[in-house]
């Protein structure tokens, strides 16, 4: 098993003329969890729609536990996008079969466990869920997963706090030393308790990665105020 | 990992197609019955003269919708399941592009010949009597005689080619619709205009390239020559069958030829330039 959960290496991507990562290098340890932080526009979901593979990126290198992008990759990545991709047509059961057939470390146990939990009915459609539930459906799909790399795009957006905090458990409980999960956000304040490791990007640029421990200590403030300061209008 | 794409693809598109054929077979048999019984020829008022206007409008209304249908699930599925907000579910699988296209393609032709199969039924439940007997053991008598006269290698060869046309015909549509929409999602605001741009640009010029290809390089003297140059007995059934069937060969080869280059395009564009809404 690599060190590295997630190595990029001068990773740059244009939308036209415009630049929307610039040279970006990073390296993911295994056993942490990291916050994705940065104002809306800063390139964080362009960055992980990269990582699995949705986006090309027009430069640099990318290896997750040192595959390159691809069939390989993506069945160590379980990726939780900003919007909903559920086919309104299945049943929430129909959809954990799928992921049951498709990806080897679904496990089906917990998914139906973590729906029950959350009053979630299996034959209930999908169409006729509410949007936070079917982002919770989609959450604990991807959280049921025994994936290396999480990749969870804005989470927490849609659902209620008292679902927040379940998610955020979910995803401390979910912890595995041989896995990473990225988290992007904005709501920083909501998911500082649980970071490990925050990364500042504004206009395509990693401005700083640092442990949360450091950034409190550096800058005697929380991760939330620290953001707040660097990213002021 | 196709098989496992396939039976999501033919669940989720079954949807669609058994409630239509289940339309299309019972308003078939309805209308028998009513011919059956002369039920539109005796006078029952005005309650026999709206069903007898129901029912067959009913029945064309299905049979066209069957093959509307088709057509926009081949566009539909495609469109919405891989290049819209499903796409970031398909295309983060563990699967390759290829794999995702041929499901959607397998899927979508397997229902165009079963909507063909069931569509020639109902035309059979409608027609079916005694003169339509007649007319079938006449066809067959025909096919028997063209065999005994033109050799039956010719005649089954002709069938076969008329079955590979039609199916590598549906084939071809549903990649060149497959490439047109891949070359449309690469626009970031006018993904629709710009497939259709790319349908009536491929078709104008790929089209005329052909035809200046086949005109102009394939059927000179030098490589294949016209067919009244060709030997072909045009007087004879044996001559024409067998000049038949070396057009169907020659546009069956073009049309195999053309939906390889669509699939590998599209499936360079899935592959290397995917740009999800």
């Amino acid at each position: 098993m690599t060190e590295f959960v997630l190595e990029c290496t001068g990773v740059s991507k244009k939308y036209g003329k415009k630049e929307v990562l610039k040279n970006i290098n990073l390296q993911l340890e295994r056993g942490k969890i990291i916050g994705l932080l940065g104002p809306n526009g800063s390139g964080k979901t362009t960055l992980i729609k990269i990582i699995n593979g949705l986006l090309t990126a027009d430069e640099g290198d990318i290896k997750v536990s040192g595959e390159q992008i691809g069939i390989e990759s993506k069945k160590i990545i379980s990726y939780l996008p900003d919007r909903t991709y559920l086919a309104d047509w299945m049943k929430v059961k129909d959809i954990v079969g799928m992921f049951d057939d498709f990806y080897k470390d679904f496990s089906r146990e917990k998914a139906e466990d973590m729906l029950k939990r959350l009053n979630i009915n299996e034959d209930d459609r999908l169409k006729t869920l509410s949007k936070g539930n079917k982002e919770k459906v989609q959450l604990i799909l991807v959280m049921s997963r025994q994936a290396q790399l999480y990749l969870l795009d804005e989470p927490i957006g849609g659902v209620d706090p008292a679902a927040r905090d379940y998610i955020l458990n979910t995803i401390i409980t979910n912890y595995n030393p041989d896995a990473s999960v990225v988290i992007s956000t904005h709501l920083i304040s909501d998911v500082e308790k649980v970071l490990d490791e925050a990364i500042f990007i504004n206009n395509g640029e990693i401005v700083l990665h640092e442990s949360v421990d450091d950034i409190r200590e550096k800058y005697s403030t929380s991760v939330d105020g620290y953001f707040r300061e660097v990213f002021k209008c | 990992m196709l098989s496992k794409l396939l039976k999501y693809e033919f669940k989720a598109t079954s949807r669609v197609f058994l409630p239509a054929y289940a339309v299309l077979l019972i308003a078939g048999a309805i209308q028998k019955i009513m011919l059956q019984f002369g039920f539109y020829n005796k006078d029952m008022g005005v309650f026999s003269k709206i069903l007898g206007s129901i029912v067959p409008s009913l029945l064309g209304a299905a049979v066209v919708a069957i093959f509307v249908v088709t057509l926009v699930v081949m566009i539909n599925r495609f469109r919405k399941s891989l290049l819209g907000r499903e796409g970031y579910l398909m295309f983060t699988l563990p699967v390759n592009t290829s794999q995702l296209i041929l499901s959607k393609a397998i899927a979508v032709l397997a229902w165009a010949i079963l909507s063909c199969i069931i569509g020639l039924i109902t035309v059979v439940i409608l027609v079916y009597d005694t003169d339509f007997v007649n007319f079938v053991n006449d066809a067959i008598g025909l096919v028997g005689e063209a065999s005994r006269q033109a050799g039956a290698s010719n005649v089954v060869l002709f069938f076969i080619e008329t079955v590979l046309t039609f199916i590598f015909g549906i084939v071809n549509l549903t990649f060149m619709i497959y490439l047109c929409l891949s070359i449309g999602q690469l626009s970031n605001k006018h993904r629709g205009l710009c497939a259709i741009g790319a349908f009536v640009g491929i078709n104008f010029v790929l089209r005329n390239i052909i035809l200046a290809i086949i005109s102009n390089v394939l059927f000179t003297d030098k490589f294949v020559p016209p067919f009244y140059l060709c030997g072909y007995d045009t007087e004879s059934i044996v001559g024409i069958l067998q000049m038949m069937n070396a057009f169907m060969l020659a546009g069956l080869v073009i049309v195999i030829i053309e939906l390889l280059i669509y699939f590998f395009i599209t499936k360079y564009i899935l592959s290397n330039k995917l740009n999800l809404e």
